[in-house]
């Protein structure tokens, strides 16, 4: 019982010299909410017209990307989307693919004919490679360009320069081989199983 | 350097060259060295710093008479870290492309010490205009160190300026004879090494300059 003043006394000395952290706490905490409240739906959309707008860059005619959300089996319900042109007639597909890069993991954006396996473009969506060496994958339209009439009913190779790039290869980047080779790696890992599925599928939903 | 009874304009003034967060005091070292391979990236980082900078200062500065100063710190860490999460949404949804180039720098300002700097020897000693005053000087200071190293380094090391071709591109045929003249990029410019570099050189030339400014 003789402790009992001096804890309160102590509780009274602690909110004396807190209390400007406590109402700083709550102001500011209240003041985030409104900010995040304001900015929720605008960073929401900046995010999806970011992947709509790579969707029209890879696919030739493309509209909007709807994704197959509701897809069966599951593994087709994450990243794949069908690319519609303005008549909502579907004019390809938009396959997002993931690994590792040569500093970071490396997502692409794969475009397809509605067939599945033949490739209209690709674009980065996010990569974290060297800047000046591996972010040509991202920043050089010349590597990126030649994705564009392969096709991944079987793998796709990468050489460097100094081979001819006939049949299904591409120009690898001089002094970025790593990162050009991860994308191939990423996109034949992703598509070169998925794409026939994803040409069946289309001519289902037709 | 921790004057209480400095002027405003003194303030202002000192944050350009006598006290410039970059050269002078060496703080926020790594937006400094981070984020300034491209111009854009550097003066959006500058202006981002100097909005939290100078909304910090400016509580600080209001509640200084309120102060604990055991807790002091702690208030200065909440009140960055509120102006730095509206700084990093803001920049989300109005400027997205930047906000992506940027990518973990703009929470990581939290921790720029220049910010928790200036409220401990300015702003939690000194009042509003003063605050005020020392907030924007800083933050220009900051901006135009930043604005230098991005201009220096996406020049050399990309050719570019704010992504636009300034010097001509040297492209090489398969076989590595030149197709056109133009400048091979220093890619170690954009790289971390680059920016040690620069940073020295221009941190040697402020010290030179300073020097003989006090000669004179």
């Amino acid at each position: 019982m003789v402790e009992q003043p001096e804890r309160k006394s102590l509780v009274g000395k602690y909110l004396r010299e807190s209390w400007l952290v406590i109402a700083c706490a709550i102001v500011f905490g209240c003041a985030l909410a409104g900010v995040a409240g304001a900015t929720r739906d605008r960073i929401e959309r900046n995010k999806q017209e970011a992947t709509q707008a790579a969707i029209r860059e890879v696919v030739p005619g493309a509209a909007r990307g709807v994704e197959l959300s509701d897809a069966e089996p599951a593994d087709l319900a994450d990243g794949i989307y069908r690319a519609l042109d303005a008549d909502g007639t579907q004019v390809g597909w938009a396959v997002t693919a993931r690994g590792a890069g040569f500093a970071d993991m490396i997502t692409v954006l794969v475009g397809l004919k509605p067939d599945g396996i033949s490739v209209t473009g690709i674009a980065i969506l996010e990569s974290n490679e060297t800047p000046g060496l591996g972010d040509k994958i991202k920043s050089g339209p010349r590597y990126r360009d030649q994705f564009a009439g392969t096709t991944v009913a079987r793998p796709i190779e990468g050489v460097p320069r100094t081979e001819p790039a006939d049949g299904n290869k591409i120009h690898t980047i001089t002094a970025a081989t790593i990162s050009s080779q991860s994308v191939v790696a990423i996109i034949n890992q992703r598509c070169v199983e998925l794409g026939p599925r994803l040409g069946r599928l289309a001519e289902d939903l037709e | 350097m921790a004057d209480a009874t400095l002027s405003p304009l003194v303030r202002f003034r000192r944050g350009f060259f006598a006290e410039n967060a970059v050269f002078v005091q060496v703080l926020g070292m790594c937006p400094t060295l981070a984020v300034t391979n491209s111009l854009d990236g550097a003066i959006t980082m500058g202006i981002a710093t100097s909005f939290v900078l100078l909304c910090s200062n400016i509580v600080v500065s209001l509640l200084r008479n309120l102060l604990q100063p055991h807790v002091r710190i702690l208030i200065f860490t909440v009140t960055i870290a509120t102006f730095v999460t509206i700084a990093d949404y803001t920049l989300k949804a109005r400027f997205y492309d930047l906000s992506v180039k940027l990518g973990p720098y703009v929470p990581l300002i939290i921790v720029n010490c220049l910010i928790i700097g200036r409220a401990e020897v300015c702003a939690s000693k000194q009042g509003l205009p003063a605050a005020v005053m020392d907030g924007l000087g800083q933050g220009i200071g900051f901006t135009g160190a930043l604005a230098v190293l991005g201009t220096i380094r996406e020049l050399l090391g990309a050719g570019t300026l704010l992504n636009a071709r300034v010097l001509p591109e040297l492209t090489r045929a398969a076989d590595g004879t030149i197709e056109q003249i133009g400048w091979d990029p220093w890619s170690i410019m954009i790289m971390p090494a680059g920016a040690f570099i620069t940073l020295g050189i221009l941190m040697g030339l402020a010290n030179w300059i300073a020097g003989r400014r006090k000669a004179a």
